[in-house]
C-alpha cells in the first residue's frame, strides 16, 4: 500500500484503509493491542470492577458495625477489609479510573488519533493488572495487608508484621504506581506535543489542562510513596532500620514520605473530576466557559498547594505548633482555587440557558456534596478542631464527602457524558434517575451522620464498639444509608447493560458537545479521525457543527494511508503548529512480556526468593532493549506531505521527538525520589532517636574522590559523543563507550565505599541510609553503562546521524543526572559527619 | 500562519515559576524551624529577637523579595509572547505568580505572631 | 463554625438552584465580579478571620512544659501504663489501666509507646496525641468535675486497637484517699 490518500476517497472507503490499519486484533492477539480507546477501555473497565469489589468490603463492614458487639466479623477480618478498603478504592479505582479515562479521552480531545506511547499504556495497564489481582488474591487466601492503607511503621514492620501480608501491600501497590508513572509521563508529553494544528495553550481544552497538571503532579508526588514502600520492603526483606527506633530509625520518616504522596493524591483524584465538570458545564449550560485563564491559573495554584499539607496528617504526632502553623495556613489556602473553580461554574451556569439532562443531575449531586466536604475539610485544617476529632469516623465522613462528592459523582456524569461515544447509544432515562435517587440519598443517609458519630467520640478503624455510648444508633443508621447506596450502584450497573442492549441509536454529538471527541462517528472508529483538524478556537464545533463530516472525507490533516503506517501530528508546544509527524507502534507483545518480567521479580521478592529477583529484572532489561530498538530509522529521509500544504519532517528527525520529552519527564520523577531520599538522610539524622550512631564512614575519601572523577568523565564523554554526533564528526561511538566504561568503574567505586569505608547497612538506621543513597548511585551507574552499550550498538547499526540525534543525546543526559546524583550523595556522606559533629 | 507568534516551550515554565519560589518557601521554612528547635536557636538572643525568629524571618522575607522580584524577568520575558496564545501566556502567568506571592505572605504570617518551638 | 458552613453552603447552592430558574436576574453581572469577589475575595475574609481566631487558640492549648503537674503514659499492645511523680497518688507502674489526676488544674501528659504507635486520647477532656516509640509526645488535659472519664486509643495499633481502652479518675484537689486505692508512694 502506498499513498492512497492523494486520489480521491469516499469517506467509506477511507474509513476502511484506516480501519484495517488501526484495528485491534481479535482473539489471543489481543494481549499484543496498543491502541488507546481498547487501552483506556480495559483500564476503565477493571477499575470498575475494583470498585465493586472494595464497595463490597465496605458493606461487609457496615454489617459488622451496625450494631454494637456485633459477632459477625473479628478483628482479623475486619482489619484486612478496612486496609483492602482503603488500598483498593485509592491505588486500583481511583487512580486508574483516573488513567483509562484520560488514555481513552485525551486523543479525542486534542485532535490526534492516539497517545504519544500506546505500548506504555499497554504496558501500564499489565502492571496494573497484575499488581491488582495480586492483591486482591491474597484476601482469598487470608493472607491480606491488615495494617491500614496507610501501613504506618513499626506496626508494618516485620516485628509487629511478621507474615507475608505487609509485603503483599508493598510489592503489589509498588507494582500498580510502576503504571502510574508511565501514565503520568505518557500524558504530560501528549498534552504538551501530541495535539492537532493550531491548538495553541490557549485553545486547549480545559480537560486537557485539568489532565495535563494531574499527570505533573504524579510525576511528583508517587515517588516518595515508591521510596517508602522500597525502603520499607528492604528493611523488611534484609533488616536495613530505617524505620525501627531502636536502631535510630525514625517512624515518623514513613509518616512524612506517605504524607507526601497521600496528600497530593487527594487532589490528583480531584482534579480530572474537576476537568469533567469544567467540560460539562458550559455544554449543558449552552454556553462557553468563564474565566477559562483563572481556571488554568487555579488548577497549577491547587497543583502546588496541595503539596503544603501533608503535615496536616501528622497534627498530632507532637510537632512544635508552629510547624502544625504554616500547614495550617496552606490548609485553608487551598480553599481559594477551589473557590475560584466553583464560582466559575457557578458564573457560567448564571450566564447560560441550562435544562437538567442525565449528566447535570450527577453534577449537582457534585455540587452539594462535594461543597459540604469541602467546608468540613476546612474545619480539619484548623488545628485545635483536628485534634479532637482526627482519627474519629468524623475525618470518615468529610473524606468520603470529598471523595465521592469530588470524584465518584463527576465521574458518573462523565460515564453518562462519554458512553454514547463507545457504544453509539444514549441511555434509558428513567432507569438513570432511579439510580441516582438511590446513591445519593443513601450516601447523605450513611455519611451525614457520620459526622455526629465522629463528634460522639467514636475513634476510626476499631471493628466493634460497646453499646451504650450513644453511637449505636448513628451507626445503624450510617449501615442502613450505606446498603441503600450499594442497591443504588447495582442499579446504574444494570442501567448501563441496558444502554448496551436497549439504549437509542443517535448519529452525532448527542449532547451538542464542543470538543474535538465529537468531531467523530460514534462508536468512535478505532482512528478516532479520519483526517486531523485545523482549529482555530476552544469550541471548533461552535465554529464549524459540520466538522465531523469534513473530517470523515478525510479534509484535514493526514487524511490519507501512507505505507500502512499509523500516523498522528506532533506540534509546538505554545502555539500549536505541526512540526512533525509521529508515527505509532504497531500492536506488540513487548508491554506484556516487559511486564510479565517485572511480575516474576517482584513475585520473587514476595515469596522470599531474593536471590532469583534479578532474573526478572534481566528479563525487562532485554525486553525494553527491543523495544527501544525498534524505533527510529536508518535514513534521515525527506520531509513528507501533511496535508492542508504542508511539508512535514517525521518524528526521529525531529528536534524535539517525543521519546526525548519522555525521558526529560521521567528523570523528574526519579529527581523527586532522589531528593526524598536526601531529606530522609537528613530528617533521620536531625530527628530520629538514638544517633549519633555506634559507627559513622572512615576513611575511603581518596576512593570517593576516584569514583566522583570517574562518573564525571562518563558525562563528559557521553557529553562529547553527543557534540561530535551533532557536527557529524568521527569518533562518537568511541566516546559512548568509554562514557560506559566510566560509568561501570564509577559503579564499582562506589560499590567498594559502601563494603570498605561504611558501616554495615543491618546495625544502625545511619549505615542503612548511606548504603541507600550510594546504591541508588551504583543502579543508575549500571543502567547508563547499558545506556552506552545501547547507543554505541545503535551508532555501529547506522541509526544515529545528525538529524536522528535522540540515541546520541539521551545517554548524556542520564549519565550527567548520574553524576550530579552521585556527587550530591558522596557530598551527604562524607559532608554531613564533619558539618553535623557527628548528630544533633 | 495563523498570526500566533512562535515562541518556545520554555516559556511555560512562566506558568510555575511563582510557586517554585514559593515551594522553596515553604519547604525552607519547616525544616529550618525544625532544625532551630532541636539545635536550642529559641533560647539564643539576637537583639529583639531570638535567634530563631530572626532566621525563619529573614527566610520568609527573603522569598516574598524573590516572590516580587520575579515580576521584572517576567515582565521582560512576556514582550516576547506575541498573538493569542501569547496574551492567554502573559495573563495565566501573571494570575499565578501573584497567587504565588500572597500564598507566600499567607504561609509566613504565623512566624510574625506565634512561638516559636512550643 | 458548624453555622457559617451550613450559610456558605446554602448560599452557593441556591446561586446553583437561581440558575436553573433560567431567569436573567445575574445574567448581566461581570465574569470578575464572581472570580475575584467570590472565588479570592470572600475565602479569604472567612479564612483570615478564623485562622486568626484558630492559631492563638491552639498555641494557648500547648503550655511549656514543667509548669504543671506531669504524668506519664506508656502504651503497648493493647494497653496503658501510667506513672505518677513520687508522693502522688496513683498505682505507679499498675497495668489496671486507670489513670488519676487532680481535678480542676491542668495536667501535662509525657506519653510514649514501647512497640507501634498508639493515641492517647480521653475524649471529654482534650485533643489526641500520638505514642510513638522512640519519643515522648505531650498533651495538656483538664478536668474540670472530679468523676470518671473513658480513654482510648485513637491511632490503629493491631488486633487489639478496638479493646485498647483506660479510665480517667479525677479526685478531688486534696481528696488522695479515695484515688489512691493502691500503695502511696
Amino acid at each position: 500500500m502506498s499513498e492512497q490518500g492523494t486520489g480521491r476517497m469516499t469517506p467509506i472507503g477511507l474509513h476502511r484503509a484506516l480501519d484495517a490499519i488501526w484495528r485491534a486484533p481479535k482473539g489471543l492477539a489481543a494481549f499484543s493491542t496498543v491502541n488507546h480507546s481498547v487501552v483506556g477501555r480495559r483500564f476503565i473497565v477493571t477499575a470498575f470492577v475494583f470498585f465493586a469489589i472494595g464497595g463490597l468490603m465496605a458493606m461487609l463492614m457496615r454489617a459488622q458495625l451496625a450494631r454494637p458487639q456485633n459477632p459477625f466479623l473479628g478483628p482479623e477480618v475486619y482489619n484486612q477489609l478496612f486496609t483492602l478498603h482503603g488500598t483498593v478504592m485509592m491505588f486500583l479505582f481511583a487512580i486508574p479510573l483516573i488513567e483509562g479515562v484520560a488514555l481513552y479521552l485525551l486523543p479525542k480531545l486534542l485532535g490526534a488519533r492516539d497517545l504519544a506511547y500506546p505500548r506504555l499504556s499497554a504496558f501500564g495497564y499489565w502492571c496494573y493488572l497484575f499488581g491488582g489481582v495480586a492483591i486482591l488474591a491474597s484476601f482469598v487466601f487470608g493472607v491480606a495487608p491488615d495494617g491500614g492503607w496507610f501501613m504506618y511503621v513499626p506496626l508494618a514492620s516485620k516485628a509487629y508484621s511478621p507474615g507475608i501480608n505487609a509485603d503483599v501491600w508493598l510489592l503489589g501497590v509498588t507494582f500498580v504506581e510502576v503504571s502510574a508513572i508511565c501514565a503520568a509521563v505518557e500524558f504530560v508529553v501528549t498534552v504538551l506535543k501530541v495535539r492537532t494544528g493550531g491548538m495553541a495553550l490557549h485553545r486547549m481544552p480545559l480537560m486537557a489542562w485539568y489532565l495535563l497538571i494531574t499527570a505533573a503532579m504524579m510525576l511528583v508526588g508517587f515517588p516518595p510513596l515508591i521510596l517508602g514502600s522500597v525502603l520499607l520492603e528492604i528493611e523488611r526483606a534484609f533488616g536495613w532500620p530505617f524505620f525501627a527506633p531502636d536502631a535510630g530509625g525514625a517512624p515518623l520518616l514513613w509518616q512524612h514520605l506517605f504524607w507526601l504522596f497521600g496528600h497530593p493524591e487527594v487532589y490528583i483524584i480531584f482534579l480530572p473530576a474537576a476537568g469533567v465538570v469544567s467540560t460539562l458545564i458550559p455544554v449543558f449550560a449552552r454556553t462557553r466557559i468563564v474565566g477559562y485563564a483563572w481556571i488554568v491559573a487555579a488548577i497549577i495554584a491547587l497543583a502546588f498547594l496541595s503539596f503544603g499539607l501533608w503535615v496536616h496528617h501528622m497534627f498530632t504526632t507532637g510537632i512544635p505548633h508552629l510547624a502544625l502553623a504554616f500547614f495550617s495556613a496552606a490548609s485553608t489556602l487551598v480553599a481559594i482555587p477551589t473557590a475560584v473553580q466553583i464560582f466559575a461554574w457557578t458564573a457560567t451556569l448564571l450566564k447560560g440557558r441550562l435544562h437538567l439532562s442525565l449528566p447535570m443531575l450527577y453534577l449537582l449531586g457534585f455540587f452539594s456534596v462535594f461543597i459540604f466536604g469541602g467546608l468540613t475539610g476546612v474545619m480539619l485544617a484548623i488545628v485545635p478542631f483536628d485534634w479532637q476529632v482526627h482519627d474519629t469516623h468524623f475525618v470518615v465522613a468529610h473524606l468520603h464527602y470529598v471523595l465521592i462528592g469530588g470524584f465518584v459523582f463527576p465521574m458518573l456524569a462523565a460515564v453518562y457524558y462519554w458512553l454514547p461515544l463507545m457504544t453509539g447509544r444514549l441511555p434509558v432515562f428513567s432507569v438513570s434517575r432511579t439510580a441516582f435517587w438511590l446513591i445519593f440519598i443513601g450516601f447523605n443517609t450513611t455519611f451525614l451522620v457520620m459526622h455526629l458519630t465522629g463528634l460522639l467520640g467514636m475513634p476510626r478503624r476499631v471493628f466493634t464498639y460497646e453499646a451504650g455510648l450513644g453511637w449505636d444508633l448513628p451507626n445503624l443508621i450510617s449501615s442502613f444509608g450505606g446498603f441503600v447506596m450499594a442497591a443504588g450502584f447495582a442499579v446504574f450497573t444494570l442501567d448501563l447493560v441496558l444502554q448496551f442492549r436497549f439504549g437509542r441509536r443517535f448519529r452525532r454529538n448527542p449532547w451538542k458537545g464542543t470538543t474535538l471527541d465529537w468531531a467523530m462517528p460514534t462508536p468512535a472508529p478505532s482512528y478516532n479521525f479520519a483526517a486531523l483538524p485545523r482549529v482555530s478556537s476552544r469550541d471548533p464545533l461552535i465554529d464549524d457543527p459540520d466538522l465531523g463530516a469534513q473530517l470523515a472525507r478525510g479534509e484535514g490533516y493526514l487524511g490519507r494511508v501512507r505505507d500502512g503506517q499509523m500516523e498522528t501530528l506532533g506540534v509546538d508546544m505554545a502555539t500549536g503548529e505541526p512540526d512533525q509527524i509521529i508515527v505509532l507502534p504497531q500492536n506488540d507483545y513487548l508491554p506484556i512480556l516487559t511486564a510479565l518480567s517485572l511480575a516474576i521479580f517482584f513475585g520473587c521478592f514476595l515469596f522470599g526468593f531474593y536471590a532469583f529477583s534479578p532474573v526478572g529484572l534481566g528479563l525487562a532489561a532485554v525486553c525494553v532493549w527491543r523495544w527501544l530498538w525498534s524505533m527510529g530509522a536508518k535514513n534521515d529521509g525527506e520531509p513528507e506531505a501533511a496535508g492542508l500544504g504542508l511539508e512535514l519532517p517525521l518524528y526521529h528527525s525531529a528536534a524535539r521527538p517525543p521519546v526525548w520529552l519522555g525521558l526529560i519527564y521521567f528523570l523528574v520523577a526519579n529527581g523527586t525520589f532522589f531528593a526524598s531520599l536526601l531529606f530522609g538522610y537528613l530528617f533521620l539524622w536531625t530527628i530520629a532517636p538514638n544517633w549519633p550512631p555506634p559507627r559513622m564512614i572512615e576513611g575511603g575519601i581518596g576512593l570517593a574522590v576516584l569514583t566522583a572523577s570517574g562518573l564525571i568523565l562518563s558525562a563528559v564523554s557521553a557529553g562529547r559523543a553527543r557534540a561530535l554526533n551533532a557536527s557529524a564528526r568521527p569518533g562518537r561511538d568511541l566516546f559512548q563507550a568509554l562514557a560506559g566504561i566510566f560509568s561501570v568503574l564509577g559503579g564499582a567505586g562506589l560499590v567498594a565505599i559502601l563494603i570498605m569505608a561504611a558501616p554495615p547497612p543491618t546495625g544502625h538506621a545511619y549505615g542503612a541510609a548511606t548504603a541507600a543513597l550510594l546504591g541508588y548511585g551504583f543502579l543508575h551507574a549500571g543502567v547508563g553503562a547499558l545506556f552506552s552499550a545501547y547507543a554505541v550498538a545503535r551508532g555501529q547499526a547506522g541509526f544515529i546521524s545528525p538529524v536522528r540525534a535522540t540515541d546520541a543525546r539521551a545517554p548524556a543526559l542520564w549519565h550527567a543526572y548520574t553524576a550530579v546524583c552521585a556527587l550530591a550523595g558522596l557530598v551527604f556522606v562524607y559532608g554531613l559527619p564533619l558539618a553535623m559533629g557527628g548528630g544533633a | 500562519m495563523s498570526g500566533d507568534g512562535r515562541f518556545s516551550g520554555l516559556n511555560l515554565l512562566w506558568l510555575v515559576a511563582g510557586f517554585t519560589v514559593w515551594s522553596s518557601g515553604f519547604v525552607l521554612l519547616y525544616g529550618v524551624h525544625a532544625i532551630g528547635c532541636r539545635a536550642g536557636w529559641p533560647g539564643m538572643e539576637l537583639g529583639p529577637l531570638t535567634v530563631q525568629r530572626a532566621v525563619l524571618l529573614a527566610i520568609w522575607a527573603a522569598h516574598l523579595a524573590a516572590g516580587l522580584a520575579l515580576f521584572v524577568p517576567l515582565h521582560s520575558a512576556a514582550k516576547r509572547w506575541t498573538g493569542p496564545a501569547g496574551d492567554f501566556l502573559k495573563g495565566a502567568s501573571a494570575l499565578v505568580t501573584l497567587a504565588a506571592l500572597v500564598s507566600t505572605l499567607w504561609i509566613g504570617a504565623p512566624v510574625l505572631f506565634l512561638e516559636t518551638c512550643r | 463554625m458548624i453555622a457559617g458552613s451550613a450559610v456558605i453552603l446554602s448560599g452557593v447552592l441556591g446561586l446553583i438552584g437561581y440558575a436553573f430558574l433560567n431567569r436573567d436576574g445575574l445574567r448581566d453581572v461581570p465574569d470578575r465580579v464572581w472570580l475575584i469577589g467570590g472565588g479570592v475575595g470572600f475565602p479569604m475574609v472567612v479564612l483570615t478571620a478564623l485562622l486568626a481566631w484558630a492559631l492563638p487558640t491552639g498555641e494557648s492549648m500547648t503550655g511549656a512544659r514543667g509548669e504543671v503537674y506531669e504524668v506519664q503514659a506508656e502504651a503497648y499492645q493493647w494497653g496503658w501504663r501510667f506513672s505518677y511523680p513520687d508522693g502522688a497518688p496513683g498505682e505507679t507502674g499498675s497495668e489496671a489501666g486507670v489513670l488519676y489526676i487532680p481535678a480542676g488544674e491542668p495536667v501535662d501528659v509525657a506519653v510514649t509507646a514501647v512497640d507501634v504507635i498508639h493515641a492517647f486520647w480521653i475524649p471529654r477532656l482534650a485533643g489526641k496525641i500520638d505514642a510513638i516509640p522512640g519519643q515522648t509526645t505531650h498533651l495538656r488535659i483538664q478536668a474540670d468535675e472530679p468523676g470518671e472519664y473513658r480513654g482510648q486509643c485513637a491511632e490503629f495499633c493491631g488486633l487489639g486497637h478496638a479493646g485498647m481502652n483506660f479510665m480517667v479518675v479525677a479526685y478531688a484537689p486534696g481528696d488522695t484517699g479515695a484515688a489512691g486505692e493502691g500503695d502511696e508512694r
